[in-house]
């Protein structure tokens, strides 16, 4: 009896998740259809609204969405949004090659350096930021694990070898735990891109006419500290705020 | 293109490496130029050499500070401070390259009296600027009975500009030199140059390596720095060969105003060192004071997409190839050279050409300033098959000899673009070459559930965690005597070393020194202890217990390895037995 009842309730959650799965998949496809047939209007609102819905997505789909989004702002000639959406879904789905190459694309055709310039720095700045943060965090754990190996040979044989394992280990623990540090270290809460085609001016108050703090430039990533309808404010300096009209940010958090 | 990502990859591959070597220690790529805007303390006398009896002034100036004031100015035994002036203030607005830049600078004239004859050294003067300690220079000065000598020295600025304008470069080109006649005796050359290093408002450039081969001789300048002049040899001055030395110095003026140089000395002569003092006979000639008027770029005719180059420039460009297939980079090296402030002036970006809308400009991979030429190598690729010529790059600069601004453009450079074999009509009606068009949408659900982020807590406590634990447990193991001892190390290697004895031992006596060996290095004794030992008796007295099957087999192989070694043939017994009987003591706890 028990068993049946067990069963039953499997079933059940079964039916649940494909319900649930299976509108959203017919969606998708209509949204595919009619990109294919040149109607990206149709196809961002379909992607769009996906994205928007009350039950979350998992990252790797929102970071497909962003990134068919993105496509559709660099059809219609729109780069510099297509530069949002397509760091938006790198945010979400970091080594993804589609991503990087349409993103470095959009970036050419807005004007922007290229995200990833090749230099060393660049390359190190790639290489930190290559894991979501749940992978960086497990990583970061994980990397432990030689050094818990080390440390427990040491405790148990002594020795300059097993110091010096240890070493190593304390070493491998460090380079896996670099990531996870990085994002600790340069946390963004809620970045916003600038996506005026011009350099816009960050204002004291949201007024057109407050007091002009700096200018902002195009491909600019700041952090979101406030947002009223139709401005949003951006941290400065971590004390002082500007604001800078809605229209010309795009958020990053999808 | 395929170039392209194969040199990036190289380059991604080397900075991976580097990266790794180099760890957290980041090479900074700030460098060591001051920055525009910073404070500038400067302190000038208005000559370094003074007859004895006369006032010596000496102007401090702050340039870019909102509040300044002097704290300290230090006493110098023999040099009585006269007077102190109260601050002059002088501010200034330009436009430098559209950006509005105001200036102000605060100045004090100090009066001494030098009480005696000789050399001063006067230390650093202590001001406050914007809430910061900042200091002068060390001056130095001369103070002398009489000065006398002319007639058999000389010096003279032979480039010396009336005008020039912000941001020009300027050289002051200064012989120096003596009477050829005193060649012989002249030992000691000292130039006095109160404007050396101290020139407000001036930024110091490269002025150019003397030639190879040309002679050159170190200079002391201001009694403390050595600099390095050409010799030029003989030559005639005032219709008397002199021996002549030339220094030369560039500067590029940062503003508006008059650059004043103080009155500068030549002293010559002999210097004989004694052991506690020294002799000195020298003689001075001197150039008067001057000034230097540096003005204002002109905002009449000033076109927006001026760079700021001021001077005389002039341009040459070249291309890496001129036959290309469509979509492969070209690189368009422009050299610019001249009289021109060439380190300073912003480049021009082709991207915001017109003139190069029918290329692809991905920036500059290489931008070098080589001391008398500035190299940068844009990297571009034509969009189209059309593409003829790599059209002219323009610089607008200002000319100080017409006092107009005017463009500097490269020749136009031919090429041919080829179309690549192969190009359907599709990828030639679209707007975007081969290779740039984006990459298709994603059509397939991405269905990987998220992965669970750790928290930070977890994390720090296994960073912390882990060296605890090893502390507890490295403290219990050790409580029982060190794992590294020697003698430990031996009872652990105990079992490996028996079965590696008993594979070399060819009769029961090399087998029982094996075991012998084994059961001394699990006992942590000498392998003589166990010849003949009552083990049952060894056991009672140590407290120790082993199985008695263990036991029973270990007395056993004990008496059959004996009567074979004595009374037999001293034949081997089975490796086996003796290996099992060793892993059955080390089980038993032996």
């Amino acid at each position: 009896m028990h068993k049946i009842g067990l069963l039953l309730t499997a079933c059940l959650f079964l039916l649940a998740s494909t319900s649930l799965a299976a509108p959203q998949e017919a969606v998708d496809r209509a949204a595919v259809d009619a990109y294919r047939a040149g109607d990206l209007a149709t196809a961002a609102a379909t992607w769009r609204e996906l994205l928007e819905r009350e039950e979350p997505l998992p990252a790797a789909e929102r970071a497909r969405l962003c990134y068919d989004l993105g496509n559709c702002a660099l059809r219609e000639e729109r780069p510099l949004e297509a530069v949002g959406w397509f760091t938006a879904s790198l945010r979400l789905r970091p080594r993804d090659a589609d991503t990087w190459a349409n993103l470095e694309l959009a970036r050419l055709e807005a004007g922007l350096p290229a995200a990833d310039q090749g230099d060393l720095r660049a390359t190190w700045n790639r290489l930190l930021s290559a894991l979501t943060p749940a992978e960086s965090s497990w990583l970061a754990l994980l990397s432990l694990l030689p050094l818990a190996a080390a440390l427990a040979f040491e405790a148990l044989r002594g020795g300059r070898a097993a110091r010096w394992l240890s070493l190593v280990g304390a070493g491998v623990a460090l380079i896996g735990a670099l990531p996870w540090l990085s994002q600790r270290i340069d946390p963004r809460f809620d970045p916003v891109i600038v996506i005026a085609e011009e350099a816009v001016a960050l204002r004291a108050e949201p007024r057109p006419d407050a007091e002009r703090l700096l200018d902002a430039q195009p491909g600019d990533v700041l952090e979101r500290a406030d947002a009223l309808p139709r401005w949003t404010a951006v941290e400065l300096d971590g004390e002082r705020t500007g604001w800078l009209p809605r229209e010309a940010t795009f958020g990053l958090n999808r | 293109m395929s170039q392209n990502r194969t040199m990036k990859h190289s380059i991604r591959l080397f900075a991976l490496a580097v990266a790794c070597l180099v760890g957290f220690a980041w090479p900074s790529s700030a460098g060591a130029a001051p920055q525009r805007g910073e404070p500038k303390v400067t302190a000038q006398l208005a000559t370094g050499v003074v007859k004895f009896g006369g006032d010596l002034r000496c102007v401090v100036q702050v340039e870019d500070a909102k509040h300044a004031r002097i704290v300290d100015i230090p006493e110098v035994e023999g040099l009585r401070l006269e007077r102190t002036s109260s601050p002059s203030i002088n501010s200034a607005t330009s436009v430098v390259n559209g950006r509005i830049r105001s200036r102000r600078t605060v100045s004090w004239v100090l009066t001494f009296r030098p009480e005696r004859q000789g050399e001063f050294l006067i230390p650093p003067m202590m001001l406050e600027v914007d809430g910061k300690t900042a200091f002068t220079r060390e001056l130095t000065l001369s103070v002398v009975e009489d000065l006398t000598g002319e007639e058999f020295g000389y010096l003279e600025f032979l480039e010396r500009p009336e005008r020039v304008y912000e941001g020009q470069p300027f050289t002051l080109r200064l012989h120096l030199g003596w009477d050829r006649k005193l060649d012989a005796r002249v030992n000691y050359a000292n130039l006095i140059l109160p404007w050396w290093n101290e020139l407000p408002g001036t930024l110091e450039v490269d002025s150019g390596a003397p030639g190879v081969g040309a002679p050159t001789v170190d200079l002391q300048v201001n009694n403390r720095m050595r600099v390095r002049a050409i010799d030029l040899g003989e030559m005639e001055v005032r219709d008397t060969p002199f021996r002549v030395l030339e220094l030369r110095r560039s500067y590029v003026a940062t503003r508006s105003g008059r650059l004043e140089f103080p009155q500068s000395w030549l002293e010559f002569g002999q210097v004989r060192n004694r052991v506690f003092s020294q002799q000195k006979e020298t003689y001075h000639v001197g150039v008067p004071a001057f000034s230097l008027e540096v003005r204002t770029l002109p905002e009449a005719g000033r076109p927006p997409e001026f760079s700021g180059g001021v001077g005389r420039f002039e341009v040459q460009a070249d291309v890496n190839r001129r036959d290309l297939d469509l979509g492969e980079s070209l690189k368009l090296t422009v050299d610019w050279t001249g009289e021109a402030n060439l380190e300073f002036f912003e480049l021009p970006n082709p991207g915001r050409l017109e003139a190069f809308d029918e290329f692809r400009v991905y920036g500059t991979t290489n931008e070098r300033f080589y001391g008398d030429r500035r190299r940068v190598v844009y990297d571009m690729a034509p969009k189209d098959a059309d593409v003829f010529e790599v059209p002219s790059l323009p610089l607008v600069v200002f000319d100080p000899e017409s006092e107009r601004y005017e463009t500097v453009v490269t020749d136009p450079i031919p090429i041919r673009v080829r179309a690549l074999e192969g190009t359907t009509e599709l990828d030639a009606e679209g707007e975007e070459g081969a290779g740039y068009a984006p990459r298709d949408i994603q059509t397939r659900p991405e269905t990987a559930a998220d992965g669970s982020e750790l928290g930070t807590g977890v994390l720090v406590s296994g960073w912390l965690g882990l060296p605890l634990l090893w502390l507890v447990g490295r403290g219990l193991v050790r409580r029982r005597g060190d794992p590294d001892a020697p003698a430990a190390r031996r009872r652990r290697a105990a079992r490996r070393r028996l079965a590696r004895d008993l594979r070399g031992a060819r009769s029961a006596g090399e087998q029982a020194s094996a075991l012998y060996a084994f059961l001394a290095a699990r006992s942590e004794e000498e392998p003589e202890a166990w010849e003949g030992r009552n083990v049952r008796a060894w056991l009672r007295e140590r407290e120790r217990e082993l199985p008695e099957e263990s036991l029973a087999e270990l007395l056993a192989v004990e008496e059959e390895l004996d009567r074979r070694r004595w009374a037999g043939d001293d034949a081997a017994l089975e490796d086996s037995r003796l290996v099992a009987l060793g892993d059955a003591l080390t089980r038993g706890g032996l």
